[in-house]
C-alpha cells in the first residue's frame, strides 16, 4: 500500500514529538489505544488562561498513519481554543493525509486522543468532562 | 455455513481434543475425496469440493490454539473490522512506558531488562488465559458470554505484546 507525500512527510520528520508536564493543571492527557493493531498514542495539550491551546505534543507507537495523524492532529491543535479542538473530526485528518479507507481507524485514534486530552483537562479543572459520541465515520 | 466444530461434530472449545480432530480430518478427508466421486453429477461434485475445502480449512483451524482462539472470538462478533475495545488505562500506560524505553535501549543489560519483564507480563496472560478457557465448554451461556468478553480482552492485550516482542527482535538483531 502506498503512503501519500503528506503521510510520509509526517512519518519521516514528525512535528511535535514529546511530553508535557502530566501533572500540571494547565495539561491534558490523552492516552487511547488501537487493539487490533497493537497501537498506543499518547497526546498532550497545554492550555492558557484564555482557553487556548498554547502547546501541543505527542508520542505515538503504531503505524506510518498513526503516527502521521497524530503529528497532524498537534499542528492543528496549537492555537485553537479547546472549543475548536473539540470539533477536529477524523475525516479532516483523512482528507489532508489522504488515507485510505483501511488506515481510517489510526485518524479515529488520533480524534479520540485529542477527546481523551482535553477531557482529562477538564476534569482536572473542576469541569465536567465531554460526553462522546460512540460512532465514527 | 456450518461452523467447524458443529462440522466435526464437537462441543465449541478452546481446547479441542487433538486425537478426535485429527481422526475426524483423515475420516472426512476419505468421505469427500473427489475420486470417490468421480461419477456424480455436476452439483455433487461441487458439493463435494467445497465439503473437502471445509474440512480442511477446520483442520488447519481446530489444530492451532491461537488460530481456535481467533475463531471463536470471530464466531461471537468479538473481533471485527474497527472493532473498539476498551484496554484498561493501567495496561495501555504499561505498554507506552516499555515502548519508550525500547526506544532508549543503549546497552545490552536494558535489552535484557525488558526483555525479562516483556517475558514476565506474557507469561501471567498465558496464564490468566489458560484459566478463562479451560473450563469453558462447561459454562451456561450467559457465563459463556461473560467469560468471552473477557477472553477477548487478553487477545487484544496479546497484540500489544506481539508488536512489542517484534521491536524487541529488531534490538536483538542489532545488538
Amino acid at each position: 500500500m502506498a503512503y501519500s507525500d503528506k503521510v510520509i512527510d509526517h512519518y519521516t520528520n514528525p512535528r511535535n514529538v514529546g511530553t508535557l508536564d502530566k501533572s500540571s493543571h494547565k495539561v491534558g492527557t490523552g492516552l487511547v489505544g488501537a487493539p487490533e493493531c497493537g497501537d498506543v498514542m499518547r497526546l498532550q495539550i497545554q492550555v492558557d488562561d484564555n482557553n487556548i491551546i498554547t502547546d501541543a505534543k505527542f508520542k505515538t507507537f503504531g503505524c506510518g498513519s498513526a503516527i502521521a495523524s497524530s503529528s497532524l492532529a498537534t499542528e492543528w491543535l496549537k492555537g485553537k481554543s479547546v472549543d475548536d479542538a473539540m470539533k477536529i473530526d477524523n475525516m479532516d485528518i483523512v482528507e489532508e493525509l489522504a488515507l485510505p479507507p483501511v488506515k481510517i481507524h489510526c485518524s479515529v485514534l488520533a480524534e479520540d486522543a485529542i477527546k481523551a486530552a482535553i477531557n482529562d483537562y477538564r476534569v482536572k479543572n473542576g469541569m465536567e468532562p465531554i460526553e462522546l459520541e460512540k460512532s465514527h465515520h | 455455513m456450518m461452523n467447524y466444530f458443529e462440522f466435526y461434530d464437537i462441543p465449541e472449545s478452546f481446547h479441542p481434543d487433538a486425537a478426535h480432530i485429527k481422526k475426524q480430518f483423515y475420516a472426512l478427508s476419505k468421505q469427500f475425496h473427489p475420486d470417490f466421486h468421480a461419477n456424480a453429477d455436476d452439483e455433487k461434485q461441487q458439493e463435494i469440493l467445497e465439503l473437502s475445502t471445509l474440512n480442511n480449512k477446520a483442520y488447519q483451524t481446530l489444530s492451532d490454539p491461537n488460530k481456535v482462539l481467533e475463531y471463536i472470538l470471530k464466531l461471537h462478533d468479538l473481533v471485527s473490522e474497527g472493532a473498539k475495545p476498551q484496554l484498561p488505562a493501567d495496561f495501555l500506560m504499561e505498554m507506552m512506558d516499555i515502548n519508550e524505553r525500547l526506544m532508549e535501549i543503549e546497552s545490552a543489560e536494558q535489552f535484557g531488562e525488558i526483555s525479562a519483564e516483556v517475558a514476565a507480563i506474557e507469561g501471567d496472560m498465558n496464564q490468566e488465559l489458560n484459566s478463562l478457557t479451560r473450563d469453558y465448554d462447561t459454562l451456561n451461556d450467559t457465563a459463556k458470554e461473560n467469560r468471552l468478553n473477557e477472553i477477548a480482552n487478553i487477545y487484544y492485550r496479546q497484540k500489544y505484546l506481539l508488536r512489542i516482542k517484534e521491536s524487541l527482535d529488531t534490538f536483538a538483531a542489532r545488538l
